[in-house]
């Protein structure tokens, strides 16, 4: 882990090695009076400046938490050789003023590495993926209160890493700048990686999301877990030309997966950057160890291969533009009669996201909602449920006649739908459920 | 072997004893004991507001806010000052430091004279409704 190593985290605390140093009586009762004495003086006066000179009381919560920052700029103040010497003859007051320095310079790494992230920007609609570059870092970097809370991150980090998610900033075991420095260095590798894929990822993405009813970035996963098992197997196959594989490659893996995976990780080693190879080989490990266990139809789906051409593909139009709207609109409104408005509404083909801003404007009224169902197509309604729910339209599930009944409206248009849809009849329902079985929604950008 | 910080120790002696100098001239005294009692208190005032003080010499801006009072006998000096710790830290646990302890204490004495000298929740919440007044909101600042 090249990138990991610019900047050393420590393993040695202050604490622990004034602990250390007292059993082995390198510390005797006087010496560690005037350390405590001046330890608290310190601390008294970060307590005083604080509280910006206007009060010598604090709260415990905010004098615990004024500590930990000071044992945490202790800890980095300590130097990777000579410990003893400096905690000796080192008054507490430099000794701070050190760790803040070190910490300063962990601040400069952090930066050049969020800027290297931000500088290599791969096509991944991922909310948390960005709000780590865009949001999460430079609020961090903007906030970061290096005299009273050296230790404290309040960002999220909430993207995955392929070994999972710093949850409550504990997976590390590390505080402050050392877990932004640690998080970042991951995210930086992981970027690197798939930036390799940059030119397959668009389609890849899609087909995901095609295949599983679902977006990638909707189940906020990590897109490394999606790319390590295709080029573990792409790898370990003779022929494979794209990120796709068909049938009969999987049978093919399944069944040598024995002699295939003797080379597979020695080939990996070679087609990675070395600093790469270190962090993912024990995912590539884990997989392979996977690999012998796996079904054929799971490894179908993680490599993305289940067919997908048995079901017809709906984009869904984009909105029209504000004028034509603004035009349609005043038309409509125009018309005396429901079906004259219904009849104009079909002739300028009005697509259903136009549609529903048009009922939000109210266009129509009480049963007159009803009256333009009725004359909608199946795959109309179907689209108008898509965009309401598209939630409940995840992994290509069908919705159920009897959960419409349950569904809160959130407008009053919604609840003439759900009261059309639920009281169709079963015939109707069946053309329904037949579409949304058969029929994979996206929406045209 | 000796560590290199030398404690200001006797700054709070000398504190001490310039109080004392100031209590008799209103026929007051504390003595070391009575002062000792007094920090026992404030640490368990503290502990009661969940608050830690940094400076011991604070005592005695407790002790000078009162000291000229009219009410105060000399026998109740010690109570009101425990009662003024009380009101002091209760009103520091939820008040942001915009507040100063300065201010605070000034507000208290303003409103422990409206409440005919006595020191209790009554003067607590009038200096509440000072400061409100004033439209400082507890814990508005918080970090």
């Amino acid at each position: 882990m090249q990138t990991m190593m610019k900047f050393e985290i420590k393993e040695t605390s202050w604490k622990r090695l004034f602990d250390y140093l007292k059993s082995q009586s390198m510390i005797n009762a006087s010496y560690e009076k005037g350390l405590h004495d001046a330890f608290l003086h310190e601390l008294r006066m970060r307590v005083k400046n604080y509280q910006r000179k206007r009060s010598s009381s604090i709260s415990v919560t905010q004098y615990k938490e004024l500590r930990r920052s000071m044992y945490y700029l202790l800890d980095h103040g300590l130097p990777s050789s000579n410990q003893t010497t400096y905690f000796l003859t080192t008054p507490i007051h430099e000794q701070l003023l050190m760790g803040e320095a070190m910490i300063a310079k962990q601040i400069d790494q952090i930066t050049s590495l969020w800027l290297k992230c931000k500088q290599r920007p791969i096509y991944f609609p991922n909310e948390r993926y960005h709000s780590i570059l865009n949001e999460q870092l430079p609020k961090f970097l903007g906030s970061y209160d290096i005299s009273y809370h050296a230790h404290r991150v309040i960002e999220d980090l909430d993207y995955p890493l392929v070994d999972g998610l710093p949850l409550d900033h504990d997976m590390y075991q590390l505080q402050g700048t050392d877990l932004i420095y640690e998080y970042l260095s991951r995210f930086d590798l992981e970027q690197h990686y798939v930036s390799l894929f940059d030119q397959d990822i668009p389609s890849l993405l899609n087909r995901y999301e095609q295949l599983h009813g679902v977006a990638l970035h909707y189940l906020g996963l990590n897109l490394c877990s999606l790319l390590i098992p295709i080029q573990y197997c792409i790898t370990i196959l003779p022929n494979a030309i794209s990120l796709c594989l068909s049938h009969e490659d999987i049978t093919y893996i399944l069944e040598h997966t024995a002699q295939l995976k003797k080379h597979a990780v020695a080939s990996l080693k070679q087609q990675l950057p070395p600093f790469l190879f270190a962090y993912f080989e024990p995912t590539f490990l884990a997989f392979q160890e996977r690999l012998e266990t796996i079904s054929k139809k799971t490894l179908a789906l993680l490599l993305l291969d289940e067919d997908v051409r048995t079901k017809s593909l709906f984009q869904i139009p984009p909105a029209i533009d504000g004028l034509r709207f603004a035009k349609v609109y005043n038309e409509v409104l125009e018309q005396s009669t429901c079906m004259d408005k219904i009849k104009l509404l079909k002739e300028h083909q009005i697509g259903v996201q136009d549609m529903m801003d048009l009922f939000d404007n109210g266009i129509f009224y009480g049963d007159e909602f009803m009256m333009y169902f009725d004359t909608c197509m199946e795959i109309e309604l179907i689209v108008f449920l898509f965009l309401l729910h598209q939630e409940e339209f995840a992994f290509h599930a069908i919705i159920k006649q009897k959960q419409i009944s349950s569904w809160v409206a959130q407008h009053e248009w919604d609840s003439y739908l759900y009261q059309y849809l639920s009281s169709c009849s079963p015939i109707k329902w069946e053309k329904l459920e037949m579409i949304m079985s058969t029929t994979i929604f996206t929406l045209c950008v | 072997m000796q560590y290199v910080y030398l404690p200001k120790k006797h700054a709070l002696e000398v504190q001490k004893s310039q109080m004392n100098q100031e209590l008799a001239l209103y026929g007051f005294h504390l003595t070391q004991e009575q002062i000792k009692t007094l920090y026992k208190t404030m640490s368990l005032v503290c502990q009661k507001y969940q608050m830690i003080e940094t400076d011991p010499s604070i005592l005695f801006r407790f002790v000078f806010m009162i000291y000229d009072f009219k009410y105060i006998k000399s026998d109740g000096l010690m109570e009101m000052t425990q009662r003024v710790m009380d009101v002091f830290y209760a009103l520091r646990s939820i008040y942001p430091v915009t507040l100063s302890d300065d201010d605070l204490l000034d507000r208290m004495k303003i409103a422990c004279k409206q409440n005919h000298g006595v020191m209790d929740k009554k003067t607590r919440h009038i200096v509440m409704k000072m400061i409100e007044k004033e439209g400082l909101h507890a814990n508005d600042d918080e970090v």
